[in-house]
């Protein structure tokens, strides 16, 4: 086993830890709660409360993880069990890969994405002790209209910034790509034609699902316009020689 | 017992404590290998404090988000379960609309509940989000070795392939930002604005720190600003 095999072998086998015994964690709550003061569900009425649910949150869970885990690697399993991956980790991640100026799809961006993810992590769970702490003296500023208003715009706040690491050439670690948002002018247009006319009201729900279908499409794409010579790449001198 | 008496409970809070700090651990031990691993590969201590330091500024204003989104969600389920559940795989939206279905699923309303409804509303809460993530001890190795693969034979295609994921991402998930509404648009447009004046400064001054946070300057001038927007056209 070479030096790379060996370290995605390793964060796999850590990451598989991690979310057993989150997942241990998550349901040994409610489990103890509900033994010691008697107060366990009907499994009937729990179907009733969570079939639905269940039904939408399970498919789309396992169809975000097939579009997101190539990008977070092998710290998506951290970033499944601390939640908030498009308003926080992803954005984060991006930040992360850019300042480090490593290529995607490489040992050092997988570690660089785990501080990222971890750093993020930490950091919110930190506020909301804090929160927590000054909850009473904190609910004016909190619920006031203006942080209100603002905690709704979060989403555009962020993606704003980061469209602009899918409009630049530079790809990272020295690489440039040239033309590669060409890949990306049918699954946009679709995407547009699938928000305004098709499901207004579900595209959101739904966006994992879209995207697998979209990943081939770019993928496909990419390939033959890179074949055809209208996507090119420039890669850094010593690469190059290689 | 009354609704509140759970929700409250000394117990719940122990159990909660012990939770996060388990989790809490298993990051900080996650971050120390991370951070090593990165000098291994050849990046730069200097340049991993920058990464720390920005995912630290970036992360602090989403987290008030958060933090007001708690507010909220103590009113329902008190403040241990609220605690548990946004500090790790939960989301306000999510939550409420989970204790609202257990709710109805038995007929409670807000005044009515009890303990047993209280029960309920944590295994509603519970289940399908704990369910989802259980498939990625499953799938996401094989996932993430397999897309690493792609484009092995040709550096150059390697570096196109790799970016198609996040290339499809984004231009998923932009899309409705064009479509909610006016505000959300200029909303978007303000923080790329703010992006591209940042990256500017940055280079014309010779001041690359900057770049460290530009996201956190997006973040919290495009915010400020989409105040003023949905005052106008929300």
């Amino acid at each position: 086993m070479d030096s790379g095999n060996m370290y995605y072998y390793q964060m796999h086998r850590m990451g598989r830890w991690m979310t057993a015994g989150a997942v241990l964690i998550f349901v040994g709550v409610p489990l103890i709660v509900s033994l010691v003061y008697g107060i366990m569900p009907d499994p009937k009425d729990l179907l009733l409360a969570s079939g639905g649910l269940c039904a939408i949150f399970i498919p789309v869970s396992v169809a975000e993880t097939i579009a997101e885990t190539p990008i977070m690697g092998s710290s998506y399993y951290l970033t499944c069990i601390t939640g908030n991956v498009l308003n926080l980790k992803l954005p984060a991640t991006l930040n992360a890969l850019k300042i480090a100026n490593v290529k995607q799809g490489t040992e050092a961006a997988d570690a660089v994405t785990g501080v990222a993810v971890a750093v993020t992590s930490l950091i919110t769970m930190t506020m909301i002790v804090i929160g927590i702490i000054l909850l009473a003296p904190l609910k004016p500023f909190l619920g006031s209209d203006a942080v209100q208003t603002a905690g709704n715009y979060v989403l555009p706040a962020l993606f704003g910034c980061l469209t602009l690491t899918l409009v630049s050439d530079d790809v990272g670690g020295g690489v440039k790509i040239h033309g590669r948002l060409k890949a990306a002018i049918i699954p946009f247009v679709l995407a547009l034609i699938l928000f305004f006319a098709v499901i207004p009201k579900y595209y959101e729900v739904v966006e994992g699902f879209i995207m697998i279908i979209f990943i081939p499409i770019v993928y496909f794409t990419s390939r033959k316009l890179y074949r055809k010579g209208k996507i090119t790449v420039e890669m850094p001198e010593e690469e190059e020689e290689r | 017992m009354s609704f509140v008496d759970v929700s409250n409970s000394v117990l719940l809070y122990v159990l909660v404590g012990i939770g996060l700090a388990m989790v809490a651990l298993a990051a900080v031990y996650y971050l120390k290998k991370c951070y090593r691993h990165a000098l291994e590969c050849g990046v730069s201590e200097a340049t991993m404090k920058e990464v720390v330091k920005s995912s630290i500024t970036f992360a602090i204003v989403p987290s008030i988000a958060i933090v007001t989104g708690l507010v909220t969600l103590v009113a329902v389920i008190g403040i241990p379960y609220a605690w548990l559940r946004l500090s790790v795989i939960g989301s306000v939206a999510y939550e409420l609309m989970a204790s609202g279905m257990a709710m109805n699923a038995i007929g409670a309303t807000s005044s009515t509940a009890t303990a047993q409804t209280f029960g309920l509303m944590m295994w509603a809460m519970c289940l399908p989000m704990t369910l989802g993530i259980v498939f990625n001890i499953f799938i996401v190795k094989k996932i993430h070795l397999g897309t690493l693969k792609l484009g092995s034979e040709d550096k150059k295609w390697g570096a196109v392939a790799q970016t198609v994921f996040m290339t499809t991402l984004i231009v998923t998930l932009i899309v409705p930002m064009f479509g909610k509404s006016l505000a959300y648009l200029l909303t978007f447009i303000t923080s790329a604005l703010i992006a591209i004046i940042i990256t500017l400064l940055a280079s014309r001054l010779k001041a690359q720190w900057l770049n460290s946070f530009t996201l956190a300057f997006c973040l919290i001038g495009a915010m400020a600003a989409s105040v003023f927007y949905d005052g106008i056209f929300g």
